[in-house]
């Protein structure tokens, strides 16, 4: 993977903003901070094409 | 008590969040000790056992709670099996010597969950009972060691 992709998901309430740089990238925090609602929003958000800056939908090994 | 079987060692549910969707009963809802630790881990209120009100999310069913409070839950009221703690941050941890003060817990750990103070702790690999953080670590330690080198 080469450069860094830049992620903006936002709702009403809530904006998640964070940076990938690598193939494969762990996102880990405490319970009920958002790691899961960030990506589902991310996963819809491709299925309908709204993501500009992406080429391919990075594959999410687990989701602990 | 606390027993934490690191790594290896015991059968555990895979996916205690999905699991917890399919049996939650209201009832639990009800318990104020659910409703103290969904406030204190999803930062959200329990209105009635099919509405909780979140800050984030707006009103929500028991299912859209985060996966470790879920886990929480189901630690301290379905003991029909051994649940993965790695499901949890380190924000559950205090609530999980909670309920292993009402009774004798038996979880699966496969990450260093942070635990602050002193408590009582079994790691079931070796048998031996921790006090504190670096107890804690160094029996993890040679729990891994012991599932690396397939004595567990």
């Amino acid at each position: 993977m080469k450069g860094k992709y830049e992620f903006e998901v936002r709702s009403k309430k809530v904006v998640f903003r964070f940076e990938i740089k690598r193939n494969i990238t762990v996102i880990k925090g405490d319970s009920a901070s958002g790691k899961t609602t960030s990506l589902k929003k991310i996963i819809i958000l491709s299925f309908h094409g709204n993501l500009p800056n992406m080429y391919y939908l990075p594959e999410i090994i687990s989701c602990l | 008590m606390l027993k934490i079987w690191y790594y290896g060692g015991v059968e555990y549910m895979k996916d205690a969040p999905a699991y917890f969707n399919n049996v939650y009963e209201d009832e639990w809802l009800e318990d104020n000790f659910v409703k103290e630790m969904i406030l204190d881990v999803d930062n959200s209120k329990v209105i009635s056992p099919h509405i909780i009100e979140s800050p984030v999310l707006g009103a929500i069913t028991p299912r859209e709670l985060s996966g470790g409070v879920k886990v929480l839950i189901l630690m301290l009221k379905d003991d029909s099996f051994v649940y993965n703690m790695s499901n949890c941050g380190n924000n559950c941890a205090k609530w999980i010597l909670k309920i292993a003060e009402k009774k004798d817990l038996i979880v699966y750990l496969q990450h260093m969950l942070r635990f602050t103070g002193e408590f009582e702790i079994m790691i079931m690999n070796t048998g031996k009972i921790v006090h504190n953080g670096k107890e804690y670590v160094n029996e993890l330690l040679k729990a891994e060691e012991m599932v690396n080198e397939g004595k567990i």
